[in-house]
């Protein structure tokens, strides 16, 4: 996907939660100016979950500032693609192991 | 501590204002102290002080311990709200605990965590948070309203019975079948120009256990509470009805994750010109008042 792509699904996702369609030019406006009525400190918690659900990123209270990664389309865009960009790096460090078959049982400790 | 008024939402919208006397807030302030103040080093506030709840946690409580409070809304990083505390308590809303469980790396470096919430729907990421701090986080859970303050207790996310606080006691010929509960204590509320009230009939259904314990069993009138706030099914429903006569519709109450308890709005039409007049008056109302969404009535699967 690329950061276009990207930032026209994360528009999408926005949209549909302030029930108010987005334009391109509107991704750097802060969400809170566009609808003061609609995106309130819970739509943003809200936000963040369908934003996981949709990019599969896990946001980190510790590491992300909500009040400045989720401000606008494009500050919630550059949060996924660096949150996915982070997974691939890892993903390719540290590549998942072949794990058991389903049903197999676990080996004995000690085996 | 001062006498201080507190408003909540009356049956038909309008706000009724109710007295709390300054030995009032303090003997509450105590009795909170008792269940969760214990060794506490500062409190950090998600509840708003314009309500009761709000202010005898983040103001009342704090100035009795003498410990520091810090309030904090619901996108501040829990870490900050947190920092150089090692036995903080966390004075929730249902949304709180969103934030708390994603900020569980900080909160397990902690001595020791308290949770207080009261008197709404616990969220699912309740129960992960206690189970992700198994052993340093304890969850007391409080039962009351603006009205009567404080009515009773419970820890833990699976129990279900509630204890009545030290100084309430069941109202007169409360007996063991489903009951609208009543109260009786030195700390009900009085409306303005009233006098204190004997008693205070709430607005949930019990049963009485014995005679100092009581199980909820749910709440009389169509009455939702959306992050701890009261919202009345039937005065929404009324408003927007006003608004727009000319469609049948209900306001459905469910749970969420997030807010423990939310509304949809259901139109007995797929017009879209009927949906979109709806929505309008459901934009019009009080944030707090607002559905989840208006959409047209599905038949069940």
């Amino acid at each position: 996907m690329t950061r276009a792509e990207l930032t026209a699904a994360v528009r999408d996702t926005v949209a549909g939660l302030i029930a108010q369609p987005l334009a391109a030019a509107d991704d750097e406006r802060a969400l809170a100016e566009i609808s003061s009525e609609r995106y309130d400190s819970l739509a943003v918690l809200d936000c963040v979950g369908l934003v996981e659900q949709r990019f599969g990123v896990e946001v980190d209270l510790v590491e992300d500032d909500l009040r400045t990664s989720f401000r606008s389309v494009a500050s919630i865009a550059a949060l996924v693609e660096r949150k996915q960009h982070d997974a691939a790096v890892l993903g390719a460090a540290f590549p998942a192991a072949p794990g058991p078959s389903v049903g197999a049982p676990p080996a004995a400790a000690g085996q | 501590m001062r006498a201080r008024e507190f408003a909540t939402t009356g049956t038909t919208g309008e706000p009724v204002r109710w007295t709390r006397t300054a030995g009032q807030i303090h003997a509450e302030a105590r009795l909170l102290a008792e269940l969760c103040g214990a060794g506490i080093d500062g409190i950090a506030c998600y509840a708003p002080p314009a309500h009761l709840y709000g202010y005898l946690m983040g103001r009342a409580l704090p100035e009795l311990l003498g410990v520091p409070c810090r309030q904090v809304g619901l996108t501040d990083p829990p870490a900050a709200a947190l920092a150089g505390w090692r036995r903080p308590l966390v004075v929730a809303l249902p949304a709180s605990f969103a934030p708390l469980v994603r900020a569980v790396p900080v909160l397990t470096g902690l001595d020791r965590l308290v949770v207080v919430h009261s008197s709404a729907a616990l969220p699912p990421a309740a129960g992960r948070l206690l189970g992700a701090l198994d052993g340093t986080a304890r969850l007391v859970e409080l039962f009351g309203s603006t009205e009567t303050g404080l009515i009773g207790w419970r820890h833990g996310v699976n129990d279900t019975d509630w204890t009545l606080a030290a100084d309430v006691w069941f109202g007169a010929g409360l007996g063991a079948g489903v009951e609208r509960l009543r109260v009786r204590s030195p700390r009900l509320a009085r409306r303005a120009g009233m006098p204190q009230p004997a008693e205070i009939e709430t607005d949930d259904l019990v049963r009485v256990l014995d005679g100092r314990t009581f199980r909820w069993l749910g709440r009389r009138s169509r009455l939702v509470k959306v992050n701890g706030r009261r919202v009345n099914l039937d005065h929404v429903h009324a408003q927007l009805a006003d608004a727009v006569p000319d469609v049948a519709f209900g306001c459905r109450p469910e749970r969420d994750e997030l807010r423990g308890e939310w509304f949809s709005v259901c139109a007995e039409t797929a017009d879209p010109r009927l949906l979109t007049a709806l929505e309008d008056a459901a934009r019009a109302l009080p944030p707090w008042q607002r559905p989840r969404i208006v959409e047209p009535l599905k038949e069940p699967a």
